[in-house]
């Protein structure tokens, strides 16, 4: 009349273990679709948040900083008097170094037509400071924005930039959608 | 003893070792020296305050979630835009009337107790008393109204898309247009790189025109031939800073001009000759930098004076007209 199992211990333990390594490779399986359908994530700053403190510049364990100046040219003006390529008071608006903004003279001021000029980055002269993105943010349109440059980035797992900087502006973002650019509300002053 | 010595400056100088580690380790002196990478702005921000004449006396909380345009009536009455609606408030600040429109206008101006509101492309009239009126045709569908000035012949309106100023008969015809390149006559065009183009009427009825690009005002006939202009590039507060300034003018019943910029966020006060005379108010404050960083709009949304020469500030971040007397 025994023929009723009696649940000991050691069924417990071992019924205890099954159920862990099922929900461990659960766990593993669920971790791993959800990796795959997001797919590989890196790093990338937000220059709506970005104040241009200048800690890209120093901060990145790159011996030139992964962090670049990019140009929206659908926002720039085109201006002559740029906030973002010429010190502030500059005598002449012309090309000469003293009149530069950049400490690297990685922009390049081209004449289109009077009184315009294209304004273009050289990248390998950038070394991501934001002293241009200031000035075209205080006296422009914010055409000029600091983004990571995928192609030198090493995609820490914990970036250095990210952990310096003071407005949070850094987060992980989906490969495919790489890099957040701002730009002008349509019908918006 | 030679010994003793030797073990003494050994320890003294583990532990010079000790606290120099401990201070790396400890201490954030980045901090305390700045980074010499940032361009700091601050010292151009910084305003002298001997050369502020006026004073912030009260101001108009109309209770909108967005501020889009300020004007003034001949009675002193002031009318706020913001979207969908302009509030309309009596010289001793009370709400009197509340104007519904079709859309949020970006400028409007007033004539008796006609409204003219620049939406989008194109004007539309409204009666203070008895609501819409008409939609006048836009120039083109690209176009951007971003400022109306009014007399009792004249409606002026700019057009930063197009780059032009129209002249309408106060029927919607449009008589003029002003500023079109044209090198045979000499002229250059406005150059307007932000959505910021002004227009004003002095109490004599004379035109001006800001030229943003250029950093100038201009004073055209009613035609749209050249009179004169004014205005320099500069950090200084004589000049406007910057790559596009003045955003927004009005003129005093004495005809002083009043103007506003973007980036130093500043308010400032010129004689009839465009000479700088004072400043009006500087709104720059550490509050308000991310807000001056993204540039894309500016703190001062517009300005405008009443017939005592008193100068309202319609500040857009924190949704206040401000009122300013003079010191």
């Amino acid at each position: 009349m025994e023929d009723k199992k009696k649940y000991n211990r050691r069924d417990f333990i071992n019924s205890s273990f099954r159920v862990g390594i099922a929900l461990g490779l659960t766990g593993i399986g669920v971790a791993l679709t959800r990796r795959a359908i997001a797919g590989k994530s890196v790093w990338q700053l937000d220059p709506s948040k970005c104040v241009q403190c200048g800690r890209c510049a120093t901060s990145c364990v790159l011996e030139t900083s992964a962090v670049k100046c990019t140009h929206v040219y659908d926002m720039c003006g085109y201006c002559d008097l740029c906030g973002g390529y010429l010190r502030p008071d500059t005598k002449d608006l012309n090309t000469a170094a003293e009149n530069q903004l950049c400490p690297t003279s990685a922009i390049v001021r081209k004449f289109v037509e009077e009184p315009f000029f294209e304004y273009q980055i050289i990248e390998e002269l950038c070394i991501g400071c934001g002293k241009c993105v200031k000035g075209c943010g205080a006296f422009g349109n914010g055409s000029l924005q600091l983004q990571i440059n995928h192609k030198l980035c090493v995609n820490c797992n914990q970036c250095a930039i990210a952990r310096a900087c003071p407005a949070d502006a850094f987060s992980r973002v989906s490969a495919s959608e790489a890099y957040l650019f701002k730009g002008f509300v349509k019908g918006k002053k | 003893m030679k010994q003793k010595l030797i073990i003494g400056l050994s320890l003294l100088f583990l532990l010079v070792v000790i606290f120099l580690i401990g201070r790396d380790l400890f201490t954030n002196r980045e901090n305390n020296q700045g980074n010499p990478t940032e361009y700091n702005l601050e010292k151009l921000r910084k305003i002298d305050s001997s050369l502020i004449c006026y004073r912030e006396v009260r101001h108009i909380n109309p209770s909108l979630g967005v501020v889009h345009a300020l004007a003034i009536d001949s009675s002193s009455n002031i009318y706020i835009a913001g979207d969908n609606e302009v509030q309309v408030f009596n010289k001793s600040l009370q709400k009197v009337n509340t104007l519904k429109l079709d859309s949020s206008a970006n400028c409007i101006a007033i004539s008796g107790d006609i409204l003219y509101a620049g939406i989008g492309n194109h004007v539309e009239v409204y009666s203070t008393k008895s609501g819409k009126q008409t939609n006048w045709k836009s120039y083109n569908s690209k176009g951007y109204i971003t400022s109306i000035a009014v007399n009792e012949t004249n409606v002026y309106v700019a057009d930063a898309e197009n780059r032009l100023v129209f002249r309408y008969d106060p029927d919607g015809k449009l008589i003029t247009v002003i500023g079109k390149k044209d090198k045979s006559k000499g002229i250059d065009g406005f150059i307007v790189p932000s959505l910021y183009f002004d227009v004003a009427l002095s109490p004599d009825n004379e035109l001006w025109i800001v030229n943003p690009g250029k950093h100038e005002l201009i004073n055209f006939t009613e035609n749209g031939g050249f009179r004169t202009s004014w205005g320099v590039a500069s950090m200084q507060p004589n000049g406007f800073a910057g790559c596009c300034n003045p955003i927004h003018f009005c003129i005093l019943p004495n005809g002083k001009f009043v103007t506003s910029e973007k980036g130093l966020d500043r308010i400032k006060l010129h004689d009839q000759s465009g000479k700088f005379e004072c400043i009006v108010a500087s709104l720059s404050d550490p509050n308000t930098q991310a807000l001056n960083n993204c540039s894309i709009g500016a703190r001062i949304h517009d300005l405008a004076a009443d017939s005592k020469g008193i100068i309202y500030v319609l500040d857009a971040s924190s949704k206040l007209v401000r009122i300013f007397e003079k010191k």
